[in-house]
């Protein structure tokens, strides 16, 4: 199965308008380098970013939801007050984000990389969260409930207070920080 | 550096296959062959790519058994390994860790990184800041060691080399997504100290 692919030399986005000005051009952001993007009050619900490059980009106020992220890198995101819910963002990478009201409500996180976030208080209420990797995360008082949490790892992840009721399927918590 | 991902279906596992091509030279290479997929020639033959070499990071079934199929439709190609491998060629070269070498005009770096199999090694791109690292460490974890000696063994090479790389070099594993250095230098647990292998 082809996940996707990337083409590194791919073309790069500094600004927001520079984004939406490709955006309602029709351009194809598919492996896109954004990063160090600073996105503010925008609406992109439905973009396709898959394979695209979004290390360290700052988010506030910012409705994606429905897009497509499958295989990006987002590492060291900081968002905030942001809508991932329903998401595509299988195989996608957003270790070390710092997150703080975070929707990823009914979002397809399958296979993701969460190590390391900082994400205390987020909804995962209804999302495929299956074999994603949280160790090391902070997600204390999140919410996991109704997701699908088979071979999800929380490996020394701290879910003190975290909501599983009714989450699907055998996760590993090895070591993790319980209440 | 053109990158396709491939998720092979080789049971709970699901092996990551990688096909890297160049644009300017069209040459392409595999890195590992956990099970031939005819969907990679495609895409090899899509992107215009005349196959050189596959690349291997460690001899576990999931990463070579579809070795021999690959070499029935690329019969031309040379397997680089870290140690001899029966095959269907005998285009072979073995690689030597701290040492360079080229695939399809991409210069590149081998790092023993064993423990998990005692041959078990990387293979570092500077430009562009991407290591394949097999089953040496994975996204919050490392690969899977038969007792506490081959545990610090690999803990120990993966301090002693990837660790060591740019924060943002990419690792591309042989199972589950990407992650990079920085992620792992900070958050991996079983890269802090006092954090002990699963018995």
């Amino acid at each position: 199965m082809l996940l996707t692919y990337h083409r590194l030399e791919a073309c790069a986005i500094r600004s927001q308008d520079e984004l939406l000005t490709a955006m309602m051009a029709g351009e194809n952001l598919r492996g896109a380098d954004l990063t160090g993007l600073e996105l503010k009050d925008v609406d992109l619900a439905g973009a396709d970013f898959s394979g695209s490059r979004l290390s360290g980009v700052r988010m506030r106020n910012v409705n994606l939801t429905g897009a497509n992220f499958n295989r990006a890198m987002l590492d060291g995101l900081i968002a905030e007050h942001v809508n991932f819910s329903g998401i595509h963002a299988e195989f996608s990478v957003f270790g070390l984000s710092i997150f703080q009201s975070v929707q990823f409500c009914e979002a397809d996180l399958r296979r993701s990389n969460f190590v390391g976030v900082s994400a205390e208080g987020c909804n995962y209420f209804g999302a495929d969260v299956y074999y994603a990797r949280f160790s090391g995360a902070s997600l204390k008082a999140s919410n996991f409930g109704d997701a699908h949490v088979q071979r999800c790892i929380f490996r020394a992840a701290d879910v003190r207070d975290v909501n599983f009721e009714n989450a699907r399927g055998e996760a590993n918590f090895d070591r993790a920080i319980r209440g | 550096m053109l990158i396709a991902q491939y998720m092979l279906d080789v049971g709970p596992l699901e092996s990551n296959c990688y096909l890297v091509g160049n644009e300017n030279t069209r040459e392409g290479f595999l890195v590992d062959a956990g099970k031939f997929d005819p969907d990679i020639v495609q895409q090899a033959t899509t992107w215009g790519l005349k196959m050189s070499q596959v690349l291997l990071t460690h001899h576990h079934w999931d990463h070579v058994d579809g070795l021999d199929g690959f070499l029935g439709v690329w019969p031309d190609i040379c397997v680089l390994t870290p140690t001899m491998i029966q095959c269907t060629t005998e285009n072979i070269q073995i690689m030597n860790p701290r040492h360079n070498y080229t695939a399809a005009g991409f210069e590149f770096e081998v790092f023993r990184t064993s423990g998990h199999t005692p041959e078990s090694i990387s293979f570092y791109f500077p430009e562009p800041k991407i290591c394949f690292v097999g089953d040496a460490i994975f996204a919050g974890a490392v690969g899977g060691t038969t007792d506490d000696a081959h545990f610090n063994e690999e803990v120990g090479c993966l301090h002693e080399s990837i660790m060591k790389l740019p924060a943002a070099t990419e690792l591309l594993s042989g199972h589950g997504p990407a992650t990079t250095v920085a992620i792992e230098r900070r958050s991996n647990p079983f890269l802090q100290p006092g954090f002990t292998r699963i018995a």
